[in-house]
């Protein structure tokens, strides 16, 4: 396909732990516009110049770890799955929609399995994040605290504490948006029960 | 049987069910999706998250239990935990058809 110049588009885009079936439209979306998914970094899409075509991508958090994956992946492949990358235990996967059949396009047939990746990724992502914040920031933070209020007081201290402030409330809105993801879920997957 | 396994395992969903049937045979988890897709005539699927979602949540307790490998694919069969699931959700099943008119 000679001429065209932008045959790959990097796209910097970031999708939080519970928008993956955002992720899987937009991924989705792109492929439908000519442009298909290489890989991501998280934060960096990679795309590549195609033919628009109609292609099911599903993303899954199996929890299993990568050096157990035999058993998983031969069963995805058997489903005609193609297996793309993993990140950050999320696992991808598209598939053609010409001619097949919508309930061959999932990768779960009923709301309990649904609901259980969605408690998958709260148990391995969700609560580790609340730990750090416990067991790292705070401690660190009520440390300042203490230094910033002696009368011996740099201004690094305080600059110091202004930072584990900001760093405290970032991961505070993260892990509150992310549990509302959660909460999100599943209550549409209790509904598919 | 213990209680916890009562809970969650009766009665049992559609997908559950079918599982443990098919696994009276040695059986991998493709293998059991196009098996229960022809029993049914498509009504019932299985799609490949959900089917290794049940296998491991079934073999982990203990109704049924890996065998071998082939291919890189494990192939599982019921036990004898599984069997008395089964049967009793057989029985649970048979007295339904019974009390809407079936013979």
């Amino acid at each position: 396909m000679g001429g065209k110049l932008n045959t790959i588009k990097r796209v910097r885009k970031h999708f939080l732990l519970y928008d993956y079936e955002k992720e899987e439209q937009y991924l989705h979306e792109m492929h439908a516009n000519g442009w298909r998914f290489v890989d991501t970094t998280g934060w960096r899409y990679t795309f590549e110049r195609c033919e628009p075509a109609q292609v099911i991508y599903r993303i899954d958090f199996s929890g299993v770890p990568l050096s157990e994956r035999d058993d998983y992946n031969a069963m995805f492949r058997d489903y005609g799955w193609e297996y793309l990358q993993d990140f950050n235990g999320f696992s991808y996967f598209r598939k053609s929609a010409d001619g097949v059949k919508p309930e061959d396009l999932e990768i779960f047939s009923d709301g309990q399995s649904r609901l259980d990746m969605a408690k998958r990724i709260l148990t391995h992502k969700l609560f580790p994040l609340l730990m750090l914040m416990l067991l790292l920031i705070l401690p660190q933070l009520i440390r300042l605290i203490r230094e910033a209020r002696s009368p011996k007081a740099y201004i690094l201290d305080y600059v110091l504490l202004g930072l584990y402030l900001l760093m405290l409330i970032l991961y505070s809105v993260l892990f509150l948006r992310c549990f509302c993801g959660y909460r999100r879920m599943k209550k549409k997957y209790s509904a598919e029960q | 049987m213990t209680d916890k396994i009562r809970r969650v395992y009766v009665p049992m969903t559609e997908t559950g069910f079918y599982i443990l049937f098919c696994l009276r045979e040695e059986m991998h988890g493709y293998s059991i999706g196009q098996r229960v897709r022809e029993m049914t005539d498509g009504a019932v699927i299985i799609s490949a998250g959900t089917m290794y979602g049940t296998l491991s949540k079934m073999e982990k307790d203990g109704l049924i239990r890996f065998v071998r490998e082939e291919d890189k694919r494990k192939l599982y069969r019921i036990t004898e935990l599984g069997t008395e699931v089964l049967d009793l959700e057989i029985e649970r099943i048979k007295r339904l058809y019974r009390n809407i008119g079936g013979v």
